[in-house]
C-alpha cells in the first residue's frame, strides 16, 4: 500500500541507515566477538576510527572488517553493493570504557573504489540531514 | 589531516577564542571533536568533556558552555532540555550554538531535532573535512550574523520575552533586509499568533508562502492559526501542503490528527494507522492521538450506522493506544451505547486486569447491565464498589437510580443519597432530588 495516500506520515521517513558489521583480528586469528559494538564513527581517506569491543586487538594488529548495509533510506542510491570488506593496522588504540575502545585502522588491503563509493555515500547522508535542517529553519 | 590552517580558517580560529565548548558523549564521538576542537586551536582549558546526561546538565550550568556537541545516545529528550538550559544560562548576546551526533539519520528524528533549535546535526560516520565545513558554516554565522539574522535574532528573543509588541517591529525591519524573507514573515506571524491576531499572523504566513510557496514555519504557522478561527478546511489545505513537502516532526502530528477528525477526514486517521503499524519504533503521545482519533472515527461510524466500519476503527484504536485505559473505556462505552453486547464482551476478555478493575470501566459495564435490563447484576456491582469504598458520582447516580427502578426500601436509597452526599457534599441537593 503507498503510504503517500492522506496519511500525515510516510513510513519511508522513519527509515535509518543501519549497518552490520562484524570483524576478524588477522593477526590472532580469532573473530571479533560482540561485534554488534562496533561502530564506525570516523572515515578517512585510507583508513577508519572505529569503536570496537576491547578485546577486538592491540596496536599493530591487523584487523578485517566486513561492512553490510542493513537498510538504505530511499534518498540514498540504491545501486551500492551490499556488502564489503577491508583489512587495516590498528595504529592508535584509546579505551572508551570498561568494554569498548575507539580504534584507528589504517587500511592495509581496501578497494579503493568501494571505499570511496561509501565515503560518498556518508557524505551524501549528512548532506540530506543538513537539507532537511535547512527547510525547517530557515 | 593537515593540520596547517588556511588563512580563513586562521581568522575564524581566531573568533572562537572567547568561546566555551561542552562535548557530551557516553559513546565514540568525543575522540573527533576534541580533534575538531584541537584544530582550531582552541585552548584545552576551554572544552569540557563529559559522558552522562546528568553530568552534562550540571556542567552546562557551571560552565554556561556557548557551543555544544551532544551525542543522541545521551537520549533525545535530554538533548532538547540541554539546548532549552542553554538558552537559559546564556544572556541573548552571547554565542549559542547546539550540534547534535547521531548514526540515526532517519528523516523523521532529523526535522524534529531541527524543530528543537539544534542548528546541525552531524551523522556518525563522519568525515573530519564535512565536519569542519558544516561547524564553520554554522558558526561563522552565529559569531557574525547578517544583518537579517540579526534582526530576526532580536525577534525571537522578544517573542521568547514575551513581548511580541517588540518582536513585530524586529521582524518587520528584518523584512526590508532580505529580498526573499520567508522566516522573517513567518516569525512575524508567530509574533501576531501571541498577540491572538490571527486574520494579521494568517495575512503573514500567507505573505512567506509569496517568498518561498512550501515553506515550513509559514505553513505550519497557517495550520495554526486557521484552526484558531475555525477555518478547518483551510487549515487542513495548508497541512496537506505541509506533509507533501516536508517530513512533519512527530510532535507537530498530533495537531494534523485532530485536524482531519475535524475535517471529518476519517480515512486520514486509519490511513495514518496503517503507517504506524508498520514502524518499528513509535511515539506515545502519538499512540494517545492516533488511539483518541480512530475512537472518534469509530463513533462517526456508529453515528452513520457503519457498524463493521465502527468495530474496525475501535480494534485499530485498541491497538494503537498501546492499552491506555482513557482510550479503552471510551471504546468499551462506545460499544455500550451501541449496544454491542457480544463485542463487549470480546473487548472486555482482550483487555488487560488492571485496565478491567479500573473504576471507569466497571462503571461502564453497570451502565451496560442497566441498560440491556440486567438490573440486579448491575445494582449488586454498584454497591460492591461502594463497599470497596470507591467514591464516583456516577456511581452513586447509577445505584440510587436502579434502586428506585427496582423499588427497593426507600431506607436503603435514603441510605445511599446519604452516602453520596458525604462523598460529594457539593452535589448533595442534586442526589437529594433523586429519592
Amino acid at each position: 500500500m503507498s503510504d503517500k495516500i492522506n496519511s500525515w506520515i510516510r513510513a519511508k521517513d522513519f527509515i535509518e541507515t543501519s549497518f552490520r558489521i562484524t570483524g576478524e583480528n588477522v593477526t590472532t586469528k580469532v573473530p571479533v566477538k560482540s561485534a554488534e559494538v562496533i561502530e564506525i564513527v570516523e572515515l578517512h581517506d585510507s583508513g577508519v576510527v572505529l569503536k570496537v569491543p576491547k578485546i577486538a586487538g592491540a596496536l599493530g594488529h591487523l584487523l578485517l572488517i566486513h561492512i553490510m548495509r542493513k537498510q538504505v533510506p530511499a534518498h540514498i542510491t540504491d545501486d551500492l553493493e551490499r556488502e564489503f570488506s577491508v583489512t587495516g593496522k590498528i595504529v592508535k588504540a584509546e579505551a572508551l570504557d570498561a568494554q569498548t575502545s575507539l580504534i584507528e585502522l589504517q587500511f592495509y588491503q581496501f578497494n579503493e573504489i568501494q571505499w570511496k563509493s561509501f565515503v560518498e555515500e556518508c557524505a551524501k547522508r549528512q548532506d540530506s540531514v543538513d537539507k532537511i535542517v535547512r527547510q525547517i529553519q530557515e | 589531516m593537515k593540520d596547517e590552517l588556511s588563512k580563513e580558517e586562521k581568522e575564524f580560529s581566531q573568533s572562537l577564542a572567547n568561546l566555551r565548548f561542552l562535548v557530551a558523549d557516553p559513546s565514540s564521538s568525543r575522540k573527533s571533536f576534541r580533534a575538531l576542537l584541537s584544530y582550531f586551536k582552541v585552548k584545552p582549558h576551554l572544552v569540557d568533556v563529559v559522558d552522562s546526561a546528568h553530568d552534562s546538565t550540571e556542567m552546562l550550568k557551571k560552565n554556561k558552555q556557548n557551543v555544544i556537541f551532544a551525542d543522541y545516545s545521551l537520549g533525545g529528550s535530554h538533548c532538547f532540555e540541554l539546548i532549552q538550559v542553554q538558552q537559559d544560562v546564556l544572556s541573548p548576546e552571547e554565542v549559542r550554538a547546539f550540534f547534535l551526533i547521531t548514526s540515526q539519520d532517519s528523516n523523521s528524528l532529523v526535522s524534529s531535532a531541527a524543530d528543537e533549535s539544534v542548528d546541525a546535526i552531524f551523522v556518525k560516520p563522519f568525515n573530519f573535512g564535512i565536519l569542519k565545513q558544516r561547524f564553520i558554516e554554522v558558526l561563522a554565522q552565529k559569531i557574525e550574523p547578517s544583518p537579517y539574522t540579526k534582526a530576526i535574532k532580536q525577534g525571537r528573543r522578544e517573542l521568547k520575552m514575551e513581548k511580541p509588541e517588540e518582536a513585530l517591529k524586529s521582524f518587520q525591519e528584518a523584512k526590508k533586509l532580505d529580498p526573499a524573507p520567508a522566516l522573517a514573515c513567518s516569525y512575524e506571524g508567530e509574533a501576531h499568533q501571541m498577540l491572538k491576531h490571527h486574520p494579521e499572523a494568517i495575512r503573514s504566513f500567507e505573505e512567506g508562502l509569496s517568498h518561498n510557496p512550501t515553506h515550513f514555519r509559514s505553513l505550519l504557522g497557517a495550520v495554526e492559526s486557521f484552526m484558531e478561527t475555525g477555518d478547518y478546511e483551510k487549515a487542513y489545505e495548508a497541512g496537506r501542503k505541509l506533509v507533501d513537502h516536508h517530513t512533519v516532526p512527530v510532535k507537530r502530528i498530533p495537531q494534523l490528527i485532530r485536524l482531519s477528525v475535524l475535517n471529518q477526514k476519517f480515512e486520514d486517521v486509519v490511513q495514518f494507522y496503517e503507517v504506524t503499524s508498520r514502524l518499528d519504533q513509535s511515539d506515545d503521545t502519538l499512540a494517545t492521538y492516533l488511539g483518541a482519533g480512530l475512537v472518534i472515527c469509530g463513533l462517526y461510524f456508529l453515528r452513520k450506522g457503519a457498524n463493521t466500519s465502527a468495530l474496525d476503527a475501535f480494534r485499530k484504536a485498541e491497538v494503537a493506544c498501546k492499552q491506555q485505559p482513557r482510550i479503552l473505556t471510551r471504546i468499551l462505552r462506545a460499544l455500550i451505547t451501541a449496544g454491542l453486547e457480544a463485542e463487549m464482551k470480546a473487548f472486555l476478555s482482550r483487555i488487560p486486569d488492571e485496565v478491567k478493575d479500573s473504576a471507569e470501566v466497571r462503571l461502564a459495564q453497570i451502565e451496560f447491565w442497566a441498560r440491556s435490563g440486567s438490573q440486579h447484576k448491575a445494582l449488586e456491582y454498584a454497591l460492591k464498589m461502594i463497599q470497596e469504598n470507591i467514591k464516583d458520582e456516577k456511581l452513586f447516580e447509577w445505584a440510587i437510580r436502579i434502586s428506585k427502578e427496582l423499588k427497593r426500601k426507600d431506607t436503603l436509597i435514603e441510605d445511599l443519597v446519604f452516602k453520596a452526599g458525604q462523598a460529594f457534599p457539593d452535589k448533595r441537593a442534586f442526589f437529594d432530588g433523586m429519592k
